[in-house]
């Protein structure tokens, strides 16, 4: 894994509060520290609209840690990500909206030209090269 | 004519409660509009009373109101509340199955019918 710790204000994926609040929830819901959470985000082939975003949580996250993952911190959050699905996803936010439907963690990305309904699914015609 | 899951009935009341509203008539409204990425979505929201022409139906100790038009299209259909966490760790939401609709759009919301309802 990349030495890279980044919690500057510039982060490349960040996340906020509320979806903090509801990833501790989870953890503890789940026997897990709620204080040592590490997430990865990663962005697959799928899904209606060409791409589909994943999250995976703690031991999952870490578990496959590669040698060009980067790291970063925001709000208290580790998170993980590997460099192609970086690439996807610079300037995400993640983020938990709740409606009278239903409600999750969805990922805020800039890159995205179209979301599907489902808000896992995205399309995008921009990609950072590197 | 219409069913509601255990699930969907936690799910609405939670609604009840975080709505504020705390009429004795109090109840969920549920109908059908024109958008979504399907053509017809959905819409859900606590209502303090039900609207002129709703029929009420109670559905595990539920108030549902539905205009006639909505339930027209909608009978047969049970409303599930689904765990969708597996790709995003933390996602629910609520599900129509809907014997008249044709297909549903991924965020369970939206829907085109099999065949158009005929008028009266």
């Amino acid at each position: 894994m990349s030495e890279e710790q980044n919690t500057g204000p510039d982060l490349p994926i960040t996340i906020t509060p509320l979806a903090v609040e509801k990833l501790k929830e989870h953890a503890k819901n789940d026997n897990k520290d709620p204080e040592n959470i590490v997430l990865r985000v990663f962005v697959q082939g799928g899904g209606c609209s060409g791409f589909q975003y994943g999250l995976m949580f703690n031991e999952d996250a870490g578990g496959e840690i590669g040698s060009g993952d980067k790291l970063f911190k925001s709000n208290g959050i580790k998170i993980i990500v590997d460099p192609i699905s970086l690439s996807y996803l610079t300037g995400a936010q993640i983020d938990f909206v709740e409606n009278a439907t239903g409600g999750g963690l969805t990922i805020k990305n800039p890159k995205a030209t179209s979301t599907c309904g489902c808000g896992q699914s995205f399309n995008t015609d921009s990609v950072d090269g590197g | 004519m219409l069913t509601l899951t255990e699930k969907a009935r936690d799910h609405l009341n939670h609604l009840l409660e975080k709505s504020g509203i705390t009429t004795p008539d109090r109840g969920i409204r549920i109908g059908i509009k024109a958008g979504g990425c399907s053509g017809f979505e959905y819409h859900v929201e606590p209502a303090a009373s039900q609207a002129k022409l709703d029929k009420i139906i109670v559905l595990l100790g539920v108030r549902i109101f539905i205009d006639p038009k909505s339930l027209s299209v909608m009978i047969g259909t049970e409303i599930d509340y689904v765990d969708y966490s597996e790709n995003l760790l933390i996602k629910h939401q609520l599900v129509f199955k809907n014997p008249q609709a044709e297909s549903s759009c991924g965020c369970g919301t939206s829907f085109q019918l099999k065949e158009q309802p005929k008028p009266k």
